[in-house]
């Protein structure tokens, strides 16, 4: 319960601190941007601050811009101890990591603003529960165990991505991917990114 | 400007909405098993005024399962103590109407605990010695005329908190009608 009270503090304060960010960003916003300052920096590091406020996760991304449209890059996410997930394999699932190399393509015409579709794939490790039949040599009985699981899923995502002062950018996504082996009872994973970033 | 905003907050309200859960850090398992016979009716061939209809549940906590050769150790399952299961008597009344009798603490209970007010529960004990669980209790019959037992067939483990897995037990009761209640007459 006490758990569940710190992430709806978190909550709040994300909503406030993401208020305040985009209102910051949006007052030192310049009536002219230079596209040209922007497409010169070829790389970006990300935070992603959702998770990190929502579920105590720390997930870092790198990406690197071929061109206008084109970019590529892998983000890694670490899981705290206590960082339970019940979306995998319909029980109590603990990654320990995820490694997401992933490659991005603009939809929009606008430098600063645009849409984008990606393409991932997500390594991912860690231990899920297994109810399951044991015995003591002479009698069954039931109890839950632990399993480790290493899994690959590939997806599609969808964003929206801001730039302001030419270096930081706001980027949220949302998309669905599957695992390729093993799949067990689930169909699709969601994933969902509220990122800070710095274009260098 | 406006799309901005727009879309700050509405991907907040998506993330907000899949992360809003509490985290189900208790995970319960169950299992269903069946078993012939574990609670009896001690019956007798005629029935007077101040009599004891018996009721025992006395099981061991090594229960078969369908499907495997092994006997099941349910208490090592639950790691509960207690099984609980319904039972309640009722009179004849009227022509086709019966009336639920209080029972309340008139009850003997000679093994295992039982309450209740309109339904009255019966709670298996476990004992380490015998390695079962036990119930036996008798109803007095404090008045004449046309009664019926109705026993519940499904034993439910109490206090699960430790193991947090449940294993529910169906089982049946042979000397019930297809209705599932024992009929007799007290004189």
């Amino acid at each position: 319960m006490s758990y569940y009270f710190y992430i709806c503090q978190m909550k709040k304060h994300l909503f406030i601190f993401l208020f305040l960010f985009a209102q910051a960003l949006l007052a030192q916003k310049q009536s002219v941007k230079n596209d040209s300052l922007i497409l010169s920096n070829k790389n970006e590091i990300r935070i992603d601050v959702g998770k990190l406020l929502f579920s105590s996760r720390l997930k870092v991304a790198y990406e690197r811009f071929l061109n206008k449209d084109f970019s590529y890059g892998i983000s890694g996410m670490y899981f705290g101890e206590n960082y339970t997930d019940n979306i995998f394999y319909n029980s109590n699932f603990k990654k320990s990591y995820e490694i997401e190399p992933f490659v991005r393509y603009s939809i929009s015409k606008n430098v600063q603003r645009f849409l984008y579709v990606e393409s991932f794939s997500s390594i991912c490790n860690g231990n899920y529960k297994e109810f399951k039949r044991l015995s003591d040599g002479q009698y069954a009985y039931y109890d839950w165990t632990k399993s480790n699981f290493t899994n690959v899923a590939v997806g599609f995502a969808v964003g929206y991505k801001f730039y302001l002062k030419e270096h930081f950018c706001m980027d949220f996504n949302f998309g669905l991917s599957s695992f390729v082996y093993n799949k067990k009872d689930t169909e699709s994973l969601p994933k969902f990114g509220i990122n800070l970033g710095y274009r260098f | 400007m406006k799309t901005i905003y727009k879309s700050i907050f509405g991907f907040l309200s998506i993330a907000l909405f899949f992360n809003c859960s509490e985290p189900e850090d208790i995970y319960m398992g169950s299992k269903n098993i069946k078993a012939s016979n574990l609670i009896q009716i001690e019956t007798l061939p005629s029935y007077k005024l101040n009599d004891l209809v018996y009721i025992n549940a006395s099981f061991s906590r090594y229960l078969p399962e369908e499907g495997y050769t092994d006997l099941l150790d349910i208490y090592n399952t639950t790691k509960s103590k207690e099984y609980s299961f319904d039972f309640l008597l009722e009179k004849k009344s009227a022509y086709e109407t019966w009336t639920p009798i209080n029972i309340g603490n008139k009850i003997v209970v000679n093994k295992g605990k039982s309450y209740g007010i309109n339904s009255n529960i019966g709670i298996c004990v476990f004992n380490p010695e015998s390695n079962k669980y036990e119930f036996r209790a008798g109803i007095p019959l404090l008045e004449t005329g046309e009664f019926r037992l109705r026993i519940s067939n499904n034993l439910y483990p109490l206090d699960t908190n430790s193991s947090n897995i449940s294993v529910h037990i169906y089982t049946t009761i042979s000397q019930v009608d297809d209705q599932g209640y024992y009929s007799f007459k007290v004189n």
